[in-house]
Parts: C-alpha cells; structure tokens; sequence
C-alpha cells in the first residue's frame, strides 16, 4: 500500500518537474482575485470571487467566472464595503459558495495559479472554514506582487514602499490602463494582464515556467 | 465591469443594447501585444475584429505605407472579416498595450442583431466612415424634406398651352387634368403661367368673352425654379412673391412642370416659412431688425431637427437674401424704385449659401452702364441703407470692407471684369484672397439676366491657367492640422489647444472645389452644387468628389453643433478642442483631413505647375 502511495506521488512529482521545465507560454494560467470581510483568514468570509483563464497570449474572458455570496446578517463587513464598494444589499444574491469553489479546486488542478498578493488569495483557499474539504493543488503560484517586488528591487533606485507595489501602480508602470473599480471580476483581469506585460517581456521567450515561478517567490 | 464600461463609449458598440454589450463582453478575447508577438497575434486570431484598448500600433499596408495609427478605442481586423480575405496589412508596435479580440461568429451575431453595428462596418470598409451620424433622437430612416429636389416632387409632365389658346380651351384643359394653373409655354420658352384665379378675376368678373387669348390675362414672364434646387427655395421663391403656383424649369429654361404651395404643405409643415414671410411682411425698418433678432433662438430650435446641415447655411443665406430684398423694398418706398437696372450681389459665405451664425457681410452692386450722377447717388445711399440695416439684423459688417456701401465694390459689368481681371493677372495674395470671395458670387436682387451675363463672363476669366495655377500653390501652402503619424496639431489660443476647423478644413475643401470649378467654368457658387457639377470633369474621380462632400458636410456638422454650443460665451467660434470630441467624432476629424490633405496634394500636382 505505502509503496503505491510512493510511486504515485513520485510519478506526480516527475509530471510537475517536467512540466515546470518547458516554456512559459505553453501552460495554462488562472488569475484569481477574492474578496473578503477581513485580511484573517480564518474568521473572515469570502464575499466574491471571480477568476479569468489565460493560455498566453490569450486571456480567456469569454471564460471567465465571477459570483457574489449571501453573507449571513450577523456577519460585521467592517472596513470592507469602503474598500471593495460593497454593501450589504449587494451581498443578499449569489451562488452556492460550496459549489463554486469546487469548481475552483477543479479549474486550478495543475494550472498555475497568478495573483496580486498571493498570501492573501491563497490563504483564504487554504484556510478558511468553508474549503475545509477542499484540496487546491495548482501546478504553482504566481504572484505578480512579489515578481514586481523582486524586478524592482535589481535596480539601483528603487525605494520601495507599499504604495509602489498595489495592482494599480503596478500597472501604471507596466503601461496598462487604470481600472478605477475594485470588482473582483476587473481586479482578476486587471491581474491577469498585468502578467502578460510581465512574462512577455521575459527574454528569452523559450524561458521555461520554473524560471518564472522562481522570479516571483 | 471594466470592459462593459469601455464599450459603451467605443463606436459601434456604443449603439448596442446594453444586454448585446454585456453579451459581447462574454465572447471576447483579450491579450498583451507588444513589438515581438503583435504580427504573429494578429495572423493567429484572424479574422476577428480587434479593438485597442491601450498601446500604440502602425497598421501597415503591403508596401510598407502607415495606413492607419491604432490608438486607444481604434478598432482593425474588419476588412478580412466582411471580405472573408485574408489579412494582408502588417503591424508595427509602437507602444505595448492590451488589444480585445472579438471573434467572427459573435462579429456576425451582432452584426445581424444591430443595424446600427452592422452600418456602422460597412461605412468603415467602404471607408464612408463620414457619412456616419450620431444623435438617436433622429431617426435613420427619416430625411429632411426641405432639402428634397423640387424635381423629386413634382409627378406629372407640365400641362402646358400656347399663348395664342382661348380662355374657353384653356379652361376645359385645365379641368380635365383637374389642375389649378397651367404654363404658357411659346417655341419651348416659359412666356406666362395661368391659374384659377386669373380666370375669375381677370375674365368672368371683367365680363371678357370666352375667345379671348391665354396672353391677354395670363401672368407675364412668372417667377419661376430650377428642377435642381430644393424644396427650401421653392419655398422661399413663393413666400417672396407671394405666389401659391411655380413654374418649374430646367437648365435652359424649357418649363418642366410647376409646384404649388399645396404641395409644400404636403410634403410637411414648417417653420422657416414663417420666418422668412414675417420678414417680408416688416412694414418698417424698425420691425425687420426685431423679426431678424429671432433669428440665433430660432435656428437653435431648428437645428436639433434637420439632418442635413448643409440646409442650414442655405436657410441662413436665405433669411439674409430676405433681410436684403425688404432692406431694398423699404428704401425704394423711401426714395422712389430705382433709376436704372441693376443687380445686388452675393458674395462669400451667403453667395455660397454655407452661411453661419458668425459670418460677416459680402455683397455688391452691378450696375447698368452710362449712369448719371443722380443715379449713382441713388444706388450709393442704397448700399448704404442695405448694409447698415443688415447690421442692426446681426449680419456683421465686412471687415475687408467688401459691402455695396464701398464705392469700389459698385460697378458696372465692364467696371468689375477690369478688377478681376488685374487680380487674375497680378495675383498678389491679397488679389487671390478676393478673388476667392468674388468668385462665390449669386443674384439676390434685381436683373437676373444681366447677373447672369456678367457671371458667364467672369467664368471665362477664371479659366486662366495662369491664375488657376496659383491659386493651387495659394491652397498647398495652407497645411493641414495633421501631424506626423496622423495625430491632431492644434494651435495654443487663449481658451486652449484648439484646431480652426473652418480655416484648415471647410474654407479649405470650398478653395479646392473653387479650383475645379473655376477650370470647368461651373458658375454655381455653393460648393455642394460645385462637387454635383463637377461630375463631367474628367480631373476628379468620382469617389473624390463623394470624399469631399462627405468631408465638407462632416465639418459643418461639426461646426453647427459647435457654434450652437458656445454662442454667447468667448469660446472661438470656429475653433474646436480635439479633445472634447466623441471617439467616432475624433475618427471622423482625422479621415476628413486626411481626405483634404490628398485632395489638396491632387490640386498641386495637377494645376500648379502653371504657377509662378
């Protein structure tokens, strides 16, 4: 028994080596962008969620998925609605959470994950109540945050605070358009382009997906 | 969403439902181009429609030439998707950005859900992208019925008799066709018109017997109009005369039928009729310069209704013509008619009939030949009257002076053949500029025949190649508002950038129709009908002289709306911010100059070597 447990993980592991040594731009991608009630991940909810396909140098949205959840109404938003534009009334329609996020788990199965701030995102997938039966197992994260963080921090004046690295400012260095709304389905696009600009400018273009991954830890 | 909101001030889209937009949103694609992988993006994903939503690239035609600089909201890929061809254009990044891409089937449902998306391609292809008109408010379908050819109203073939006809005959013919009037028409020349009420009046109430002649109680020689002209100055021919009944003739004056009020009245009912009649039912001096205040509120009001624009600066040179005959009228009651025959010229903007809010006085005297002193000062004080009287009305004195109050600008036909003729042998720029306003010359009072006279002959002055000739390097050296890579160059004035849309753009299409004009001896003065008559040149092609028309008309749309919006505030009048524009107005501004730039780069090649 042990034994087929070892040689099916070792075959998984050989799969995902070989997968992170071919191209960037051969694989499959999902920018996710989640909204919640509050940065813990354990005692926040999740009030949105949206999550837009990329197959470079395409971004997928005419496959992209958003959807709203009903918060119970003892749930306190605290300084959320300020940040997302979100109020309660807002919040009444929606999906069955549960469903959606199995979707989700099935979408991410050995494609990489890419995000703004992955520590938040991914925590919340992790950690929360509501995905305790879930298994997220992406072939890997992006986290156009930290690629962003670690390319600026190569040139000499970078002074770098944390106003620099948001999505938008982020994008504005990149040359992209601002996007004034904080909905999860424009931050996950917003996210995903932000990508593009960011790989397509990796040289050379052949430069495998564990090169990439590498430069956003 | 982002995208939705982008669309909806992205022509076409912006004509969709907001349903056929969020639908649309769902079948797109979107990418990052930039200078390594834009060509080979644009090949894969065709055919498609692409829509720039941020970057900058060079669409590139087969020989390498820029077609078209693809900023922010500028859509491509469309003429392989209506053609079925593949794409043969190349493209050049120039700045990085995100570029949707919109499929071919979804393409096509919306093309066959929406007209307006649909129309809206097929202009672009057939690069007609001017004809485009904004403003859901007016119909697609619906047309301005003043602007209408008289000859498109009027059914039947002319009933018409000899003037040697008795009234018995007559009467029987004309309650057989059951009509109200009928032409007079000897050896095919209108003579008289007859009606109804001739009838009554002039031979059963006069107790004449029945074998009495047509040409004893006919109208003699009637106020008539060309086929050509609309129905605006059908109108205004019969308010000006207080007729109900026009005889309608043809370039050689050979009768073609005849129009009535009735049939104004059922073509619709309108306001410029009021006008322009409490005009010519002012009694005083004092009560035509208070119905010409009107003028400015009313057009405002007008303007939101007609489609055609062109049909304003007519109605406005008609108001003016109207000022101008009761001006006459009043100081001919004053001082007697006038002493010897004569004819009152337009020129400029009211000769062309493209009249603005904004435009000034042009006009002179034609005088007969061997006029007495007396005379002469009779016609002065007229000019004198008529000019100052427009004034009051709002239409601003020339500042070049060129008003029948300047002595130099009444003269006889020999008097102003010799000006012209110094200014089409010596043409210095100034000679050229006036000679530009002269040759807009119409009739608004007095002899017809004698204007025509002198018109044919300063036609055949101003087929001087050596003139014509210069006149096209006057035109080359006036530079179009384009700059490099087709991007806007405006001009620092007070109010901001702002780009002369009536000194770079229509003024510039008027001098360029002038020129072609003026070689083929067309003596139409507005440019519309120019570019109609410019038809048997062999030097413009036809799809040219669709160009500039649709050029001409794109600005003084543009202009109008313009004008309306900043009347009584110091905003330039002419001069608009490229900026304030609607994204399809912004693509429209840069095809119309674009097409003034070729049109202006033909009149060099093909005239100007005759310059100095």
């Amino acid at each position: 028994m042990r034994k087929g447990i070892g040689w099916s993980h070792l075959r998984k592991r050989w799969s995902r080596q070989r997968q992170l040594r071919k191209p960037w731009h051969d694989q499959r991608y999902i920018a996710v962008d989640i909204e919640t009630t509050s940065l813990d991940p354990v005692s926040g909810h999740i009030l949105s969620i949206a999550w837009v396909p990329i197959e470079p140098p395409m971004i997928l949205i005419n496959e992209a998925r958003y959807h709203e959840f009903q918060v119970a109404a003892h749930v306190d938003l605290q300084q959320s609605p300020t940040i997302h534009g979100l109020t309660k009334a807002q919040l009444t329609s929606g999906g069955d959470i549960k469903t959606i996020l199995k979707d989700l788990e099935a979408i991410l199965y050995n494609r990489i994950m890419v995000c703004h701030h992955q520590r938040l995102d991914w925590s919340y997938l992790r950690e929360n109540p509501i995905t305790k039966s879930l298994h997220f197992e992406p072939l890997g994260i992006f986290d156009t945050l930290s690629y962003e963080k670690n390319k600026l921090s190569f040139s000499s004046e970078s002074q770098l605070n944390n106003s620099s690295l948001t999505l938008s400012a982020c994008r504005t260095r990149h040359g992209l358009p601002s996007y004034t709304s904080h909905h999860a389905m424009d931050d996950a696009i917003a996210c995903a382009e932000l990508f593009l600009a960011q790989a397509t400018k990796i040289k050379p273009y052949n430069e495998s997906l564990a090169f990439l991954l590498k430069q956003s830890k | 969403m982002d995208i939705e909101r982008f669309l909806t001030d992205c022509p076409p889209f912006d004509d969709l439902s907001e349903q056929q937009r969020t639908w649309s949103v769902k079948q797109m694609q979107s990418t990052y181009m930039n200078a390594d992988n834009c060509n080979e993006m644009m090949r894969n994903c065709s055919p498609a429609l692409f829509i720039v939503r941020s970057g900058v690239f060079d669409l590139k035609g087969k020989d390498g030439t820029l077609v078209e600089r693809l900023e922010e909201g500028d859509l491509f890929g469309y003429p392989s998707l209506l053609s079925g061809r593949a794409i043969i254009n190349t493209l050049q990044c120039i700045e990085d950005g995100i570029v949707y891409v919109l499929p071919q089937v979804a393409f096509d449902q919306l093309r066959n859900q929406s007209r307006a998306f649909e129309r809206y391609f097929i202009n672009a292809h057939g690069e007609r992208l001017l004809t485009e008109r904004r403003g859901k408010t007016a119909g697609y379908d619906d047309y301005d019925w003043t602007e209408q050819c008289v000859e498109d109203v009027i059914q039947r073939a002319p009933i018409s008799l000899t003037s040697d006809t008795t009234i018995q005959s007559a009467a029987q013919l004309m309650s057989e066709h059951s009509v109200s009037s009928i032409l007079v028409v000897d050896n095919d020349q209108l003579v008289g018109i007859l009606t109804d009420r001739d009838i009554r009046n002039r031979v059963v109430a006069k107790g004449l017997g029945f074998n009495v002649t047509v040409a004893a109680v006919m109208t003699h020689l009637p106020e008539s109009v060309f086929a050509h002209r609309s129905l605006l100055d059908a109108l205004t021919t019969m308010t000006a005369n207080n007729v109900h009944h026009l005889p309608v003739v043809d370039e050689q004056l050979r009768p073609v039928g005849m129009i009535t009020a009735t049939d104004l009245i059922k073509q619709q009912r309108s306001e410029p009729v009021y006008l322009i009649s409490s005009i010519y039912k002012s009694t005083t001096r004092a009560q035509l310069v208070e119905e010409a205040e009107k003028i400015p509120q009313y057009l405002n009001s007008f303007a939101l209704r007609v489609k055609q624009t062109a049909i304003l600066g007519r109605l406005m040179a008609s108001l003016t013509d109207a000022m101008t005959r009761q001006f006459i009228k009043l100081f001919e009651a004053e001082n007697g008619a006038a002493p010897a025959r004569y004819c009152w010229l337009a020129f400029g903007s009211q000769g062309r009939e493209d009249q603005t809010l904004s435009s000034d006085q042009d006009n002179g005297l034609l005088l007969a030949d061997g006029l007495s002193d007396s005379q002469l000062d009779w016609f002065r004080r007229l000019g004198e009257y008529v000019c100052e009287g427009l004034h009051d009305c709002g239409v601003p004195l020339c500042p070049g002076n060129i008003m029948a109050s300047n002595p130099e600008c009444r003269g006889t036909q020999q008097q102003w053949l010799a000006r012209f003729e110094r200014w089409t042998t010596h043409p210095t720029p100034k000679a050229l500029m006036y000679c530009q306003i002269f040759f807009d010359s119409r009739a608004v009072a007095g002899q017809q025949k004698m204007f025509n006279q002198f018109r044919e002959a300063v036609a055949s002055l101003g087929k001087n190649e050596f003139f014509i000739g210069n006149l096209a390097l006057l035109i080359n050296r006036i530079s179009v508002p384009l700059g490099l890579f087709n991007r806007f160059r405006t001009e620092d004035v007070e109010q901001g950038e702002r780009i002369d849309i009536k000194r770079y753009g229509i003024a510039l299409i008027n001098d360029i129709v002038r020129l072609y004009a003026l070689h083929q001896g067309v003596t139409e003065p507005a440019t519309v009908q120019r570019i109609e008559r410019l038809q048997s040149s062999r030097l413009i092609s036809e799809r040219d002289r669709q160009s500039l028309l649709e050029a001409w008309q794109f600005l003084t749309q543009l202009r109008l709306d313009h004008q309306l919006r900043v009347w009584h505030t110091d905003e330039p009048k002419n001069a608009i911010d490229p900026d304030s524009l609607s994204t399809l107005s912004r693509r429209q501004l840069k095809t119309a100059f674009k097409i003034i730039k070729q049109a202006q780069q033909g009149v060099g090649l093909k005239f100007s070597r005759q310059g100095y």
